[in-house]
């Protein structure tokens, strides 16, 4: 599958995930974005491996920054761009924020895991694959591990109340 | 490796930690192009990916498990925690329970055996010291009665022999055997209390035990067996081999035996008689009677003058118009009345029927007047405790001996009318003679 296919693929993609988020407008507006960002700053990326989990990253970014917007919704083009401070290359106080309160809630969730849970998030904190895991854990089938990854998974998202962010 | 479409959901743990290996990536990419739920997945997902991917965020995660396994390495559970657990409580609990159940069997089996160790010491109390009561005795001993006695420890001590059972073992045995022992006595004390509280009128007849039956050394051993529960005084408390008659009939008198002094029994004869009791519980209903000797004043009223006769008959009389027997007794029985005219035959006088107990019964200490005609130069008496069958004239002549042990005393006593009124009182020293035969010579004119 050459870039163009997987461009392709990933706009029909975004714009059916965009849809299921924002209005349609928004959405394909979502999806235009995303594509401009892919093709006018990552002209070089051509593997498939590389550019699904970009077009993930851009798209939440473009997804967060029109929340943002939404929020701002009339005071955005009633001020004039010279009025406007420089931006911060930091992230804003409420990014960080956000961010802060997600950690904390993703470390009481994972507090509340089993052990087994535990041992296998810290296992992949540390970067070891799933073979790694499995060897680790002593099992013959990798599926095992598949397995109790999605119920840990499944588990730690409903600490989190069902949504990562 | 070949994963279904489905199984792919079980690689987005790996997206998310961003430690899928080349060949899972490609297929998961692959696979969410393919399929928009999956890719959805992927999106969502893509916020947890952000946050791990933060080497801050993801040293904090990390610290944070770390803490919490070496804290679960270090101490598993801390004995607080550990009894907070219901499943802690439960085995804590059943512990405690084991541990206070076998304290409590421990403790109740040692005080069973050291009470099995007083119960046997007691029952080989009396052997030991029964030589010395004997000793203290005059009597001749006799050793048929202490030998099975002295046969009982003896046989203890062989049922265990040292090095065969152990010392608990020999405990519990004899605790099971004391235990049986005493609650086949308590069940025949028990049987004998309750013949005592419900005394049967109709008691069967038991023949008075002269001397050839008195017991033997087995029968006495029998009878001075202690009976723990009786309060009666046993046997074993006094001398066993005082022959039962004639021998203290000089400190014993017919009246104090009529009105109820049972303290001189001849031990032998109430051995005997205990012995007869315990082999036969259902006559208990005349405990009360046998333990009290056979009794009966009487006394001739003549209509008319009143002699006392002055020869060697107590009690003979001189006849000078109708007499009068009155009788009663000291418990309650059955009498009969016989004339001897000394050419006739005995004649039966009282009652009419012989084969009438309701009109024979003598209520104790109920005074009965028998008329008698002046013909008969002799009357005798018989009183039993129970009722009599026909007797034939052969049969009134071969029962007519006296028994022995009889002991017969007058007793003259002024009336307010100024006679003098003569009594006369018929006991038998022995409590286990069922019977009193009183020949009375009547002198005529």
């Amino acid at each position: 599958m050459d870039r163009d296919q997987i461009l392709t693929t990933l706009r029909e993609r975004i714009l059916a995930f965009a849809t299921s988020r924002v209005s349609r407008d928004h959405a394909e507006d979502l999806t235009q974005d995303v594509l401009a960002v892919l093709h006018d700053k990552y002209p070089t990326v051509n593997e498939l491996t590389d550019l699904v989990p970009l077009a993930f990253q851009v798209l939440r970014y473009k997804m967060l920054d029109a929340h943002r917007k939404a929020l701002r919704r009339g005071e955005y083009n009633q001020e004039s761009i010279e009025e406007l401070p420089l931006a911060d290359i930091n992230d804003d106080p409420v990014t960080q924020l956000d961010q802060k309160q997600r950690v904390d809630r993703l470390l009481a969730a994972i507090g509340q895991l089993g052990e087994r849970c535990q041992a296998l998030f810290k296992w992949k904190l540390e970067g070891k694959s799933f073979p790694e895991i499995q060897k680790l854990m002593n099992q013959t089938s990798i599926n095992t591990i598949y397995t109790w990854d999605l119920r840990c998974r499944t588990q730690l998202l409903a600490f989190m109340g069902g949504s990562w962010e | 490796m070949a994963m279904s479409e489905r199984n792919l959901e079980k690689l987005l743990g790996g997206f998310a930690a961003d430690t899928l290996t080349p060949d899972e990536q490609q297929q998961l990419y692959s696979a969410a192009l393919q399929d928009q739920e999956l890719f959805n997945s992927l999106a969502d997902e893509q916020g947890l990916k952000e946050l791990l991917a933060d080497p801050v965020v993801r040293r904090r995660l990390l610290q944070a498990l770390e803490k919490t396994r070496s804290t679960t390495d270090r101490n598993p559970t801390s004995w607080l925690d550990w009894f907070r657990r219901p499943s802690g409580l439960a085995w804590a609990g059943g512990l405690a329970a084991a541990i206070f159940a076998v304290v409590l069997g421990t403790t109740v089996y040692q005080e069973s055996l050291k009470q099995a160790d007083r119960s046997v010491t007691i029952e080989e109390v009396p052997p030991n010291t029964q030589p010395a009561s004997e000793s203290s005795v005059p009597q001749p001993a006799s050793p048929p009665i202490s030998e099975p006695r002295l046969k009982a420890p003896t046989a203890t001590k062989s049922a265990g022999a040292p090095g065969q059972e152990t010392r608990a073992a020999k405990a519990a045995k004899q605790a099971a055997e004391v235990l049986a022992k005493s609650v086949e006595e308590r069940a025949i004390v028990d049987s004998e209390l309750d013949a005592l509280r419900t005394p049967s009128p109709a008691t069967p007849h038991r023949s008075p035990p002269s001397n050839e039956d008195a017991p033997d050394s087995a029968d006495q051993k029998g009878a001075s067996a202690p009976l723990p529960s009786l309060s009666v005084p046993t046997p074993t408390a006094v001398p066993a081999t005082k022959e039962p008659t004639g021998q203290i009939g000089t400190a014993l008198s017919a009246r104090s035996l009529f009105y109820g002094d049972t303290a001189e029994f001849t031990p032998g004869l109430m051995a005997g008689e205990q012995k007869e009791r315990l082999s036969h519980p259902s006559q208990m209903g005349n405990l009360t009677g046998s333990t009290k000797p056979l009794g009966i004043r009487y006394n001739l009223v003549t209509h008319g003058v009143k002699e006392p006769h002055e020869g060697g008959d107590v009690g003979a009389l001189h006849l000078t118009n109708s007499i009068d027997l009155m009788i009663e007794a000291n418990q309650d029985g059955f009498f009969h009345v016989w004339g001897e005219t000394g050419s006739q035959p005995p004649h039966h006088l009282f009652p009419l029927t012989e084969e009438d107990p309701i009109a024979s019964r003598l209520i104790a200490y109920q005074r009965r007047r028998i008329p008698v005609l002046p013909v008969y130069r002799t009357i005798t008496i018989h009183f039993s405790r129970t009722p009599f069958g026909t007797l034939s004239n052969k049969d009134f002549v071969e029962m007519n001996r006296v028994p022995s042990g009889q002991l017969q005393e007058s007793s003259a006593s002024i009336e307010a009318s100024g006679s003098q009124d003569v009594s006369i009182f018929v006991a038998n020293q022995d409590p286990s003679a069922a019977m009193l035969i009183v020949r009375i010579p009547i002198h005529q004119p």
